[in-house]
Order: structure tokens, then sequence, then C-alpha cells
């Protein structure tokens, strides 16, 4: 290996093919303290230019397909309804509304992928279940069902002698801010209203509170009466019916 | 692997790594993954701390600016996240699946061999077994998952039955819908 001074050296490396990249670190590593700095210096940034049309060539060897002017990182379009890359639509659960974004975001994209989809000969049997499904169930059984399901229990367990616990779990349904509901609580009945998230998240608070906090969920908070429930010795009743 | 997986319920702790660890840990990453050493600085920045978050089954997650980058198994080889192998699709090999497979890949099947031999499929013959592998579909730029090859290429061709990669990490599953770690 022939010793060389910074400047010749800095030609060589602009003029150095691919393959010397190995035998370029091997001299390096023989060069004083200041060459050092700058061939490595060199050498980096060689080796950035370097890397990309090498990458470019391995991937043009497995993909044909894209376009050979592609640099790293390569930017992945993503669907916004089913967060896989727009390709993939195709073989989601939420098709149906993915088409929607896409003839908003992709209208290229989106017709290639419906010629992809009706052409295939493996139909996605299983798939198109649940889209149908959706398609049909999601207006008609989608929001009503939420509905059913929103409600606000307050809960009263006992603990030891005469202390009891009052719980208020699902306020998350009716847009409650769990920790300013707690501070108010606090406030209000100057006792201790912590945040729990076990079993449910919720709302303990020490002592029996639960008319009082029933009437201010319905002022202050806005919580429709009749989908309020309390818990007492393991009967659920309605406040309404109180 | 990760069908279902959440935080709450899968992940057990987060450390972070004091920084002759956090050090090891780039410089076996780009061991294994050589490729993308011009890109490190824009995947885990220098100036980031790396946590791990340990998760049940052994599995320890690679964390930095609460963004999982890369997982390891048992101490195994870095598999990278799926979106991060959606920016950088040369880190690994690439094994094509027809169409008709990505449906039970997407739920979670492992890659058996007719899948990767039959007219959609595409081997890349260097693959060895017990190499990480990117899981790619005909016709589709971006990769569908990522596993383990149970076999080699050579053995994929020459046998054409059975398991020939090992799924673990794929579109849609429960780590893909993970925001982020922290």
């Amino acid at each position: 290996m022939v010793k060389k001074k910074g400047g010749s050296k800095k030609k060589k490396y602009e003029s150095s093919d691919e393959e010397d990249n190995t035998t370029k670190d091997l001299e390096v590593e023989t060069e004083s303290d200041k060459n050092v700095d700058e061939a490595a210096d060199k050498v980096k940034s060689l080796t950035v230019e370097d890397s990309k049309p090498k990458v470019e060539a391995e991937k043009q060897e497995i993909k044909e397909t894209s376009s050979s002017d592609k640099k790293y990182p390569v930017s992945v379009n993503y669907c916004k309804v089913c967060t896989l890359p727009i390709e993939f639509c195709e073989f989601c659960d939420k098709w149906v509304k993915c088409q929607e974004y896409l003839a908003e975001a992709f209208p290229d994209k989106l017709k290639e992928l419906q010629d992809l989809r009706e052409n295939d000969k493996n139909k996605n049997k299983v798939i198109n279940k649940k889209v149908a499904a959706e398609a049909e169930g999601r207006e008609p059984s989608g929001k009503p069902k939420k509905k059913v399901e929103a409600e606000l229990v307050i809960t009263i367990t006992k603990r030891t002698k005469h202390k009891a616990i009052t719980t208020i779990t699902g306020m998350d349904h009716f847009g409650v801010d769990a920790s300013a509901l707690a501070k108010t609580l606090k406030k209000k009945f100057s006792s201790g209203a912590s945040l729990v998230s076990k079993p449910e998240p919720g709302i303990e608070i020490q002592g029996t509170f639960a008319t009082e906090t029933f009437e201010i969920l319905q002022k202050d908070f806005n919580v429709p009466a009749e989908n309020m429930f309390l818990v007492a010795e393991k009967k659920k009743t309605k406040f309404t019916d109180l | 692997m990760f069908r279902k997986f959440t935080q709450e319920e899968n992940v057990s702790s987060s450390t972070l790594l004091k920084s002759s660890a956090q050090k090891a840990v780039r410089k076996q990453i780009l061991e294994q993954y050589p490729m993308i050493e011009p890109f490190m600085e824009d995947i885990i920045p220098k100036a980031s701390a790396i946590n791990i978050a340990k998760c049940h089954n052994q599995i320890n997650f690679v964390v930095a600016d609460e963004q999982p980058h890369f997982f390891t198994i048992h101490d195994g080889p870095y598999f990278p996240i799926l979106r991060l192998l959606h920016k950088y699709p040369h880190m690994l090999p690439k094994m094509q699946v027809d169409r008709g497979a990505v449906k039970f890949v997407m739920s979670g099947a492992h890659i058996m061999c007719p899948g990767l031999t039959s007219a959609g499929g595409k081997l890349d013959m260097s693959v060895k077994k017990g190499d990480v592998v990117a899981i790619t579909v005909e016709g589709k730029e971006h990769a569908l998952g990522l596993g383990i090859a149970a076999m080699s290429s050579e053995d994929i061709a020459k046998l054409n039955s059975g398991i020939a990669i090992e799924n673990i990490h794929y579109l849609d599953d429960g780590l893909w819908k993970l925001p982020s770690l922290h």
C-alpha cells in the first residue's frame, strides 16, 4: 500500500470507484492524525453518496416496478381510514370506507385497486363478509348501539365499620373530563376523590355521596339523568326511579 | 406474535438505558443492518435516549422518542418495526408471496412454501434458515410483514411444503396499531 499526502489522497477518493471502499478504510488507518480526520470525513461523505446508487440498484433488481430515482427514506402513503399503506386497502376490512378516502386523496390508485380487487381469482370471502356487514350496518346498527351502551354508574362499596366508597365509572361516554370532575367533587365534599384505572377507569370518592354526585353531574356536566345508574347493595337502579 | 398487543397488557416495564448500553444497542443494530448506517441519524438520532421496553414472552423493544423502532425476541436478532421497514426496504431480503396468501398472512398465519413458489411468488436465493426476511406481495411496493425464514430458499424451492417463513409482525396486527410506547 502506498502512502500518499492528504491533497493527492483527496483526488484519489474523488475518482475512486465503489469497489475501493474496503481498501480505503485500510489506508485511512495508516495516515497521520490530521489526515485521518480529513480522510474520514471524506470517506463518510463518499459512503453516503455511494450507498444511494448502490441500494437503488439493489432495489431495482428485486422490484422492477419501482422507479429508479427513489431515495431513502421512502415516503409511504398510509390510508387514513385503515392505517395500511394505500396499496393494501384492497385487502382490509374497511374497504368501503377506504374507497371514500382514496377517491379524495388518490383517485388514480383507487381505480387500480378496484380493478385488482374485482379481477382477483382468490376472492377474499372472509373480508367481503365483514365489509358487507359494515356497509349495511354502519348507519343503522352502529349509532343506536352506542347510545344504549353509554351509561354512567355510581357504585357504593362498603368498607370496614361505617366507612364506604363511592365509585363513578363511565363518564367518558358523555365527554366528561375525569380529572376536572374529580377536582370539583373533592372541593364540594372536602373529601378524597382520586382517579383510578382498575378495574375500570373512574373516580373513587371516600364516603357516600351518590345523590350529590348525581346532581352535580346532571347540572354542571350535562349528563342526561336517564343514563345514570346507582349500584348499592348489589342492586342496580336508575337515578330517575329513586 | 403480535396479534393482540397493547401497552397496558403486554408491556411490563420501560427503562432508560445507560449511555454505554445505548451505544452497544446502536452498534448491534448497525452490525446487523449495515446498510442503514447513513440513515441512522434519521432513525434514532444520537441526541435521543434509547429506552428498552420489556414485554411478556421475552420481547424487548428499542424505543427512542416514544417510538418503537426495533424489537428482539429471546435476545435474538433485531427486527425492524414495519413502518421503519417501509421507509428503508433494503434492510431485509424480500420474499414475495402471491395475492392469495395475503388474507391469511394478515390474520397471522405463517407463510407456507407454495405461496412463495407459485407464479406470483419470488424467492431471494441468498436467504438461509433463521434469517430475518421481509414479506412482500406481488405487484405491491411495500412489505406485508416480516418474519424468520424457517428453511433456506433452496429448501423452499426443493421441498415445497410446510412452513417457509415464521410470521412475526404483519400489517394491521397489534403492534402495527400501537401508536407509541412510553
